[in-house]
């Protein structure tokens, strides 16, 4: 599935807050990451820990819309770790590797800047509902319509198309299938049959993924859908909850900012 | 009213017309069954009266609205209301509330007010446990009543079902065909497509078509009582009235018009106390 984390609503202080104010801190967030050294990163990172716990998240779920990418953050350490010259700190017996101050440093902020970044994402999903994101990010890249940028119509298309991947998961399990019970190799070929067998599902995957795009634009035509400005049952609130929440991230900001000026003060 | 005024209609491609020289009128409050082999045209006709498709010939008027003028489209398709044949086509919320929300939100209702329908309209489904779901993790009679819950938010005056009770077990099937009696109740016209004549018993008019053409329009106890001339297309009848003909040609006397179960069970209860 493309969500990171499965959205559930308990009604915390973070699922209630709008999702214009959540998409923002969580661009903001990403940025700040990128940029963060020395004690920032301790900042940084107690802060998402300190929203997961406002959040009421299940820190097992989290893990688990992590899980995948740990392993790549694993290898993006041992890259560096590796492969960065510097003052050795180690030198491992028998193999030309030489472990660097730089290396272990540079590793650990690679790694945990890959790590903070995904959990960022899967807060973002965690805590709002995929309609509701589609609703902030429309009305955050409004301005984008005075250049001519459809930006209604496209978030009627990509709800669509987040309505529409399980049904055409669903779809290809079912094709597969079929294809198996008819003695296809997909799952138990040698590869070279296993990849034809997988081309031979992904044309009827295909056909079918058009003709429903042809019934569903006749489903929201019956429906009264039109292209142009329509209304959806999102309420969006801006209240003193999202100015807290925006003044709480501006201290965050401009603490990192401070810092980063006091280290390099002309850049 | 609908009125369909010699119509013709041929898919892009196709060899034959799909709909050849159709004319009929349905009236607000009506409940009015269509029947007919797969592929004779009973899909295309009412995709007809929701503007969906317009007729190469002839018109289509709902309640006066051409369906040919686009400037009609909006209102049509308020007026008119679709039941697909396939519910999984016609849900394109991400959850149920928002497909339901659907409809309101493109007659461009303000948020609080979708907001209140849509509250209305759940809690006289009974599917408000339902509303923040993804619909493909819906069973089939749910998403057949999500669909007609998006699309009575509307307030349609006519109701097109397309094999409303396909996929569905026994209590769904009750289910849907109790809701739309009481629909007829309330003054909603009708048009129900269906291949079981046992679906019909509610309905005061059949229409069957055969090949693209109107072959039988008129009352539905008429035609399923009159021997079933040779047109292309036999309607079978449900097993009850078989049951009862059954009977019957073995010397028994029950009114032969039957075609309910509690219309059998009354006669033939009349018959088992005649006989005590
Ligand atoms: N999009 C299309 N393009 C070309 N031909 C079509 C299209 N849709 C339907 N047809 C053809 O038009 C005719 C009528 O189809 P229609 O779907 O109206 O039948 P139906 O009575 O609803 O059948 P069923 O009982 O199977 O639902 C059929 O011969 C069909 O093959
Ligand atoms: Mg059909």
């Amino acid at each position: 599935m493309i969500t990171l984390g499965q959205y559930i609503n308990n009604n915390s202080f973070g699922h209630r807050l709008d999702a214009r104010v959540k998409i923002l801190a969580t661009v903001i967030l990403s940025l700040l990451i990128f940029q963060a050294r020395g004690w920032e990163i301790f900042l940084i990172s107690s802060f998402v820990f300190i929203v997961c716990f406002i959040c009421r998240l299940n820190f097992f779920s989290i893990w688990k819309a992590l899980q995948p990418l740990v392993w790549f953050a694993v290898l993006l350490f041992a890259l560096h770790l590796f492969f960065t010259d510097g003052t050795v700190l180690f030198t491992a017996p028998y193999l030309p590797v030489e472990i660097t101050a730089e290396g272990l440093s540079r590793g650990l902020i690679i790694a945990w800047q890959f790590i903070a970044l995904a959990l960022c994402g899967v807060l973002l999903t965690m805590v709002t509902s995929p309609s509701d994101l589609v609703h902030g990010l429309t009305y955050l890249l409004g301005p984008l319509k005075y250049l001519r940028v459809p930006v209604q119509d496209i978030a009627v298309m990509v709800s669509m198309s987040l309505r529409f991947v399980p049904t055409l998961l669903e779809e290809y399990d079912r094709i597969k299938q079929a294809q198996i019970a008819r003695g296809s190799a997909i799952e138990t070929g040698r590869p070279a049959r296993k990849i034809k067998s997988l081309a031979a599902l992904i044309i009827p995957l295909m056909v079918s993924a058009f003709r429903r795009a042809d019934d569903l634009t006749e489903a929201m035509e019956a429906r009264g859908y039109a292209r142009g400005p329509r209304t959806t049952l999102n309420q969006q609130h801006f209240g003193r909850e999202e100015v807290f929440a925006l003044l709480v991230l501006g201290v965050l900001l401009s603490l990192v900012l401070t810092s980063q000026f006091l280290r390099a003060p002309f850049p | 009213m609908i009125k369909i005024n010699n119509i013709f209609y041929q898919y892009e491609g196709s060899a034959a017309p799909a709909l050849s020289d159709i004319s009929m009128e349905i009236h607000e409050g009506e409940y009015v069954a269509l029947t007919g082999s797969n592929g004779c045209g009973k899909t295309t006709l009412i995709r007809q009266l929701n503007a969906l498709v317009r007729p190469d010939r002839g018109t289509v008027t709902i309640d006066g609205l051409d369906t040919a003028d686009p400037a009609n489209h909006k209102e049509i398709r308020r007026l008119v209301g679709m039941l697909f044949q396939n519910p999984d086509n016609q849900i394109v919320g991400m959850t149920v509330e928002e497909d339901i929300a659907f409809g309101p939100g493109n007659l461009n209702l303000p948020p609080q007010e979708i907001r209140r329908q849509v509250h209305d309209i759940l809690e006289s489904f009974g599917l408000q446990s339902l509303a923040g779901r993804a619909p493909h993790t819906l069973s089939g009679g749910e998403k057949r009543l999500v669909s007609l819950a998006g699309v009575l938010i509307m307030n349609p005056r006519y109701i097109a079902f397309d094999e409303p009770t396909a996929y569905l077990d026994a209590t769904g099937r009750r289910r849907v065909l109790a809701m739309m009696k009481q629909l007829h109740k309330k003054g909603i016209g009708i048009i129900h497509i269906t291949h079981d004549a046992a679906d019909m018993a509610d309905a005061d008019r059949l229409l069957i078509m055969n090949r693209g053409k109107l072959i039988r329009d008129g009352h539905l106890r008429d035609i399923l009582c009159a021997k079933q001339e040779n047109t292309g297309f036999t309607l079978p009848l449900p097993p009850i009235t078989e049951l009862i003909r059954h009977l019957n040609r073995q010397g028994w006397s029950l009114t032969p018009d039957i075609f309910t179960v509690e219309e059998a069970g009354r006669e033939i209860h009349r018959l088992l106390t005649r006989a005590r």
